[in-house]
């Protein structure tokens, strides 16, 4: 359950460490982002020489939550940290590798490159 | 001889043909086979059950069961008075000479389709059939990816690496129209050809991928090719052999 002002760590090797989700993309008023959904977010810290820089705004899709995914089969998966994933306005990630597992239903949202740059697919 | 028969007969008759005569819907038709190839079929099978309960090769899918107790209701006609009265310490007798009665199908196949049948599911063949029909759909898609000219197409067999899909087709294109004529190409031969839409990207992107389920189409722009390197992220894959009309012969 993302909502704004909620920071998150990247899960990629973008540049930017966190971010901070200032709007959820969906619907007016959407309360809350999930995994595979798409925020807008603000970059509150970044590495050092990198193209992205603190205080940037980018697009973002989420990957992890804390909050727990429900499956049809019953499966339930939470991670230990809400955690996204930076990407252009074509939906094409900023960086070139994912760290840490995602989870499938990112392919069923059309986040295939996302999840074919991922080690671990749960 | 004539002991052995009576006592096969026994099973025959008490034994299976009241559960069983319900299996065996044109009975009537076996009711007038001559006795004698009667006799001669429970000699084999009392041979026959033996056998099988000596080897503990249970087979649920034979099929002489019906056409025994067809017979079988016949013997029970002619022979019900004399069995009737000892016939569960004739039975006792036989279970524990022959074993349990196994029980056996109408759907039985020669020796050698069972064979092959069981070394399928055992070699799991049915999987090793499917991978090269899937190849050859991946070495089609990068043979249509090369007529429209696209550089440097590599097909890998990515699935011991990942379990979501099979194949992974990486291509170059030099401009976005061509994307947008190489992803149309690869669209269109698997939707009339194969019946499949893919998901992924609609417009052409600088990273085009089209996710078809088993094989996913990665289409670059030489920059983009370049920064996500996806070759050297898949390095442990194997490379598919393509054939040579793909490189076309350069003439001057």
């Amino acid at each position: 359950m993302i909502q704004p002002q909620t920071h998150l760590n990247v899960a990629d090797n973008s540049g930017a460490r966190e971010l901070m989700c200032i709007r959820v993309i969906g619907a007016s008023n959407r309360r809350y982002a999930h995994i595979g959904d798409v925020i807008v977010a603000v970059i509150k810290e970044a590495v050092p020489n990198t193209p992205l820089e603190r205080s940037e705004v980018i697009r973002a899709v989420i990957v992890r939550t804390r909050k727990e995914l429900k499956r049809d089969n019953g499966m339930i998966i939470r991670y230990d940290d809400n955690a996204a994933v930076v990407i252009d306005q074509e939906g094409n990630p900023k960086g070139t590798r994912i760290f840490g597992a995602i989870a499938r239903e990112l392919r069923q949202l059309n986040f295939t490159k996302i999840v074919s740059l991922a080690p671990e697919v749960l | 001889m004539a002991v052995c028969s009576t006592t096969t007969l026994s099973i025959g008759g008490s034994v299976f043909s009241g559960q069983l005569r319900r299996w065996e819907p044109n009975e009537s038709k076996l009711f007038q086979k001559p006795r004698s190839r009667f006799r001669w079929l429970c000699l084999n099978d009392l041979h026959l059950l033996r056998f099988r309960t000596k080897t503990l090769n249970f087979n649920p899918r034979g099929s002489l069961l019906p056409s025994l107790y067809a017979y079988g209701k016949e013997a029970d006609d002619a022979f019900l008075s004399k069995v009737n009265e000892d016939t569960d310490e004739m039975f006792a007798d036989l279970m524990k000479k022959y074993g349990e009665v196994v029980f056996r199908k109408n759907d039985r196949k020669s020796p050698s389709a069972e064979l092959d049948d069981d070394a399928e599911s055992l070699s799991c063949k049915f999987i090793y059939s499917q991978v090269p029909a899937i190849s050859v759909v991946a070495v089609e898609m990068a043979k249509v990816a090369s007529d429209v000219k696209a550089a440097d197409i590599r097909v890998l067999f990515v699935k011991p690496l990942v379990y979501w899909t099979r194949f992974f087709i990486i291509a170059t294109a030099f401009s976005r129209p061509q994307i947008d004529a190489i992803g149309s190409r690869i669209r269109d031969l698997a939707e009339k050809k194969y019946g499949k839409v893919p998901s992924g990207d609609a417009k052409p992107n600088s990273w085009t991928l089209l996710d078809f389920g088993d094989v996913v189409v990665h289409i670059f722009l030489p920059q983009q090719r370049a920064f996500y390197n996806l070759e050297e992220f898949y390095g442990n894959a194997t490379l598919i052999e393509l054939p040579s009309e793909t490189q076309p012969p350069f003439h001057t």
